[in-house]
């Protein structure tokens, strides 16, 4: 067995695509030794989806048997591992979790809030949209349930709880990170929407949109 | 000096769970080494913004903050140096380009690969002991080192089944020889995974390092591990697991000291990863380590 031979086998045997046994036959070493590999590489994908989307997984039956579907489904092919995590909203959509989905991508872009390279700090003159505000519809009042429940409660779980209905129309929440570090989030409101809306046609916001937006720190002035 | 380097005291790694109160400490630590992939990373946000860009938030304070009070050293974990596919160019342009900004010593990373026919595995997987992996190593550290204007050192990792099967054309310490001089590379020495690979495989720690070329150390790992029991053909084996949560073993210092006696001082790096204690825990096992270099070579603190 030549090397790339013998990665394709690892690669097959550590992400469930082949057998163990045959898999150690194959490398000529003990299959309990090998099985430490299936696990890390396993246990490195469902570590970071419970860092990732701790409430959505939360909400969600079968939890493990969920995220080995999710490996099955989407293997991870990028170094950065968090990465890895980041097809998870779109595959709890495509398997019927619509509201799980919904949180999952709120998670996400929490995530990325959190992780985004902009510097946030205001201008030394005038003001100037926060870089890092992440803007996105959805048809689940995630945010509120986020706010409600913004660590799953073991003795309260929310998968025994009934998920909330679709709504009628789309929210659209509002994601960034402050100039502190810490990341918000919220719903859209009217204000902040007219600001962000003057600011995308090159006007000045209103006084009141404008000293709403400051506070939220959407718009960044010293 | 080591393999041309400064011996840079004793250090610990760059974690989020510190970044409130590893600044009370500097006095108390002499380095610190930053791992590559936190600190890079593909955009997430901006499909327009540069194929790896560097962390915003707290981790790009805090390594801002990290590069006016200690040297910093970089170590990855995603080289994948025995790798059959091609090495990431972007991601080695953008390890230089972080290794300028933190002014980083050196860079490492393990003897292994991660990934391959396009799948990333996120971890460290084994090479076996045979020419092929010599030569294609060695092929791949050169251009490494092509790229870079920093040393490169390579890693010992542990390995938990040997698959260099019916072919095992060398030990374990010629496969590094043999990779370290013909790429003229430097090494990282892990002592722990030297002694967790010595448990698990069954030989003798201290002339498995003898047999080393200790010329190339110019950093040293410590760690704490596990034992786990593995079912095995109705019978119990008892396994290290290489989990960096834990203290470090006393035999991995005594190991560690034979290294010293041979080497003199090494900069040396406490890894903790995983159940992560405050800094006080974490300064105190610096000091642990510090005792050992300065009875074994008189010397613990950098010049």
């Amino acid at each position: 067995m030549n090397l790339s031979q013998l990665q394709r086998t690892l690669v097959a045997v550590t992400r469930g695509d082949a057998p163990l046994e045959s898999g150690a036959s194959d490398l000529a070493v003990p299959s309990h030794r090998l099985n430490i590999y299936r696990d890390f590489v396993q246990g490195h994908v469902t570590a970071i989806l419970d860092k990732l989307y701790p409430v959505a997984l939360s909400t969600l039956h079968s939890r493990s048997h969920r995220v080995a579907d999710f490996l099955r489904a989407h293997p991870p092919g990028h170094r950065d591992l968090n990465l890895a995590g980041a097809p998870f909203p779109a595959y709890l959509d495509d398997r019927g979790f619509a509201f799980s989905a919904s949180l999952a991508q709120l998670e996400w872009e929490l995530f990325a809030a959190a992780v985004h390279p902009a510097i946030i700090r205001a201008p030394e003159t005038g003001f100037a949209l926060n870089p890092s505000i992440s803007i996105f519809e959805q048809f689940y009042p995630a945010v509120q349930f986020l706010v409600d429940h913004p660590e799953p409660d073991p003795t309260h779980p929310p998968v025994d709880q009934p998920h909330p209905a679709r709504l009628d129309a789309p929210q659209v929440a509002l994601v960034y990170r402050r100039e502190t570090h810490a990341v918000a989030f919220r719903v859209l409101d009217a204000p902040t929407a007219r600001a962000l809306s003057a600011l995308a046609n090159d006007s000045v916001p209103d006084d009141a949109d404008l000293d709403h937006t400051i506070a939220l720190g959407v718009i960044l002035r010293r | 000096m080591r393999f041309g380097q400064d011996f840079l005291g004793v250090g610990i790694g760059l974690r989020r769970e510190h970044y409130d109160t590893l600044w009370d400490h500097t006095a108390a630590i002499d380095f610190v080494e930053v791992l590559t992939e936190n600190a890079i990373r593909e955009s997430l946000s901006d499909e327009h913004a540069p194929a790896f860009v560097r962390f915003g938030g707290r981790t790009r304070e805090a390594l801002d903050r990290a590069t006016l009070h200690f040297p910093i050293v970089l170590h990855g974990v995603s080289l994948s140096i025995g790798s059959v596919d091609p090495l990431d160019p972007a991601f080695l342009d953008a390890t230089e380009t972080l290794g300028d900004a933190l002014r980083a010593r050196w860079f490492s990373d393990h003897l292994c690969w991660s990934s391959a026919h396009s799948a990333e595995l996120h971890d460290l997987l084994p090479l076996p002991f045979s020419t092929e992996a010599v030569d294609h190593v060695v092929r791949r550290v050169r251009e490494v080192a092509r790229r870079s204007k920093r040393p490169f050192l390579l890693e010992n990792p542990t390995y938990y089944c040997d698959v260099s099967g019916h072919r095992r054309e060398m030990d374990e310490a010629t496969f590094i020889r043999r990779i370290a001089e013909q790429s003229d590379c430097g090494l990282l020495l892990d002592v722990n995974n030297v002694y967790v690979n010595a448990v698990n495989h069954g030989y003798d720690p201290r002339r498995f390092l003898d047999a080393l070329p200790l010329d190339r150390v110019a950093q040293i790992h410590l760690a704490g591990h596990i034992t786990t029991e593995l079912d095995h053909d109705g019978h119990t084996e008892q396994v290290l697991i290489d989990t960096h949560s834990r203290p470090i073993n006393p035999e991995v210092l005594e190991l560690y000291a034979h290294v010293l006696e041979r080497t003199g001082p090494v900069s040396t790096l406490l890894e903790w990863d995983h159940d992560i204690p405050d800094i006080d825990r974490m300064v105190a096992e610096l000091d642990v380590i510090r005792v050992t270099l300065e009875r074994v070579t008189g010397q613990s603190r950098p010049t």
